[in-house]
């Protein structure tokens, strides 16, 4: 397993929004989380990240437990969160953002070797690589984002709320994106639950900090009651 | 992590400074009378303390304003040092920076806790009691009456008499600190400042070790108002606990914004306009010197409509100018 989680308790101070969740993913596997506002979708990226502390339970990554570990520990393990909200730095150029994205790197010609991949799979980030990233729509700062945190070079990838913000069209574009990625586990965690469930293998259904259902995306779009509770019917 | 830039250091950054500081150190011979000299030195010392604070807001993106303690802390220390424990200057000079680093470093730890705005209120709070405590520690900083008779700047036997001396200690020490800070700021380290004053989320996602990285530059940033304040102490040849109110450090505070943050040449900039305008008002002219006080804020308004980023801040030179100074090519392609 790439990550594992078992019975993790965890919340914001001494509210618990997760109550002993058991979550495991394997290398390469794609998996959404689903849920309303408060599920607890932001609170397991959270949690995998270290933002907020574990109370109970353990969290794993390839192997090795990451309690006590701080946000920038794992993200040198390899666990990359792509924010909530576009966080680029606006005033850098595309390209020193695409480099800042390795920070924790020092293996020169393998970034520049990635700087070359990135941009040869998204070519508006090469034709607009000397502007300062503040000046790109906000569908192609989101892709900017994505291909920062993968120079990062990560195992498991983190995406929360991608969709926020963009145009139809710039989503089904970071969609298809994100749908594309290979050799890196992904967690995506977004309310577009139809774009969500199109681009990942299997689907984590949430529910007040618990796991309801837990099924490939395939079948759950299948499922009356869900398509009732979480697509309008 | 690899930043290799094909655009070529321009020769005015490269000699720029140098002929800065060739001009400067030929000051004392031009000018005439010893109170501009002092004006300048005066300038200098204040061009520290704005560096200190560069450091902590502009490249590290945190408000902060009780940067005056920290002088007041180094100006004390020093001076302490010097009279009552026997140091020498240069020692006492360095002592004073490693302790405004560490004071600085740890009241990072709790500032950091809070909120942007709130961190500024907790600085001020802090000059308030660095205030409260030189005025009333009486066995140790004989309070409001001051500690007069400092000695002055005094290195290996030659010892800074002259107002010129002292001119060219003050430019010396004020060089190296700048070429150091301007070392730092714009390796590595100010890099991943700047990512975290522009965006602190981003960065952590990134693996930054914001935190850290935070108390760092407060380290850095008071350290260097240490040092500033260590030459400020034994150059007035006095010090008291007024000399370092919250009003210093708004001022230095103004000072950075006037010249504009996270800018090299907007630390002298900031200084030089913020001493030598209420400087230039004081002739005899009656209605020059009402006016007087009020130019600094006018300044201030007028920069805030006109130039937000101070004037030698981030995009604030005119295009012209910087293809005059070769800072940027010719065309874009």
């Amino acid at each position: 397993m790439t990550l594992s989680m078992t019975n993790v308790t965890a919340g914001y101070g001494d509210r618990m929004i997760l109550n002993g969740l058991d979550l495991d993913i394997a290398p390469g596997q794609r998996i959404s989380l689903i849920g309303h506002n408060g599920a607890g979708k932001s609170t397991i990226l959270k949690a995998i990240t270290g933002q907020i502390p574990v109370k109970g339970g353990e969290i794993r990554f390839d192997g090795a437990p990451m309690k006590g570990l701080a946000p920038e520990a794992r993200v040198r393990h390899g666990i990359v969160q792509v924010p909530a909200g576009r966080h680029v730095f606006p005033q850098l150029s595309v390209e020193k953002n695409l480099r800042v994205g390795a920070f924790t790197r020092s293996d020169r010609a393998e970034i520049e070797r990635d700087l070359d991949r990135y941009m040869e799979k998204f070519p508006v980030l090469r034709a607009k690589a000397r502007r300062p990233a503040g000046t790109l729509s906000g569908g192609e700062q989101q892709l900017l984002a994505v291909a920062r945190a993968l120079m990062g070079r990560p195992r498991l990838l983190l995406v929360d709320e991608p969709s926020l913000g963009l145009s139809p069209v710039m989503v089904d574009e970071v969609f298809s994106y994100l749908g594309s990625l290979t050799g890196v586990s992904v967690v995506l965690a977004e309310q577009n639950v139809r774009m969500a469930l199109k681009v990942t293998e299997e689907a984590v259904v949430l529910s007040q900090g618990a796991i309801q259902h837990r099924m490939g995306a395939d079948r759950l779009m299948q499922d009356a009651e869900f398509r009732r509770s979480y697509l309008g019917g | 992590m690899a930043m290799t830039e094909t655009f070529r250091t321009p020769f005015t950054v490269k000699f720029g400074p140098w002929l800065f500081l060739i001009l400067m150190a030929c000051l004392p011979l031009v000018l005439p009378g010893r109170f501009w000299l002092h004006i300048f030195s005066l300038t200098m010392i204040y061009a520290i303390f704005v560096l200190g604070q560069n450091v902590v807001t502009g490249w590290a993106g945190m408000l902060t304003l009780g940067q005056a303690a920290f002088v007041g802390m180094g100006a004390y220390a020093s001076v302490l040092l010097t009279m009552q424990a026997g140091l020498s200057w240069p020692l006492a000079f360095l002592a004073s920076g490693v302790i405004c680093a560490a004071c600085g470093a740890a009241l990072a730890l709790p500032c950091l806790r809070v909120k942007a705005d709130f961190l500024s209120l907790v600085t001020i709070a802090f000059n308030q009691i660095f205030f409260m405590v030189a005025n009333n520690w009486m066995e140790l900083t004989r309070g409001p009456m001051g500690i007069p008779g400092v000695p002055s700047m005094q290195i290996l036997g030659w010892k800074a008499r002259s107002s010129s001396d002292q001119f060219w200690l003050i430019l010396g020490v004020a060089a190296i600190l700048f070429f150091l800070v301007a070392r730092l700021m714009h390796g590595q380290l100010g890099r991943t400042m700047k990512m975290i004053r522009d965006d602190e989320v981003a960065a952590g996602a990134l693996g930054v070790n914001v935190t850290g990285y935070k108390v760092l530059a407060f380290a850095i940033g008071c350290g260097v108002c240490g040092l500033g304040g260590s030459l400020y102490g034994h150059y007035m040849r006095f010090v008291s606990p007024d000399m370092f109110k919250l009003e210093e450090s708004l001022l230095i505070m103004q000072m950075a914004i006037l010249g504009g943050l996270a800018s090299m040449p907007g630390c002298a900039l900031g200084a030089f306009l913020m001493i030598m305008i209420p400087e230039a008002l004081r002739s005899s002219e009656p209605w020059l010197i009402t006016i007087r006080p009020g130019v600094a804020g006018a300044t201030l308004v007028a920069l805030m409509i006109w130039r937000p980023n101070g004037l030698l801040g981030f995009g604030q030179m005119p295009r012209s100018i910087r293809r005059l100074l070769r800072l940027e090519k010719e065309a874009r392609p």
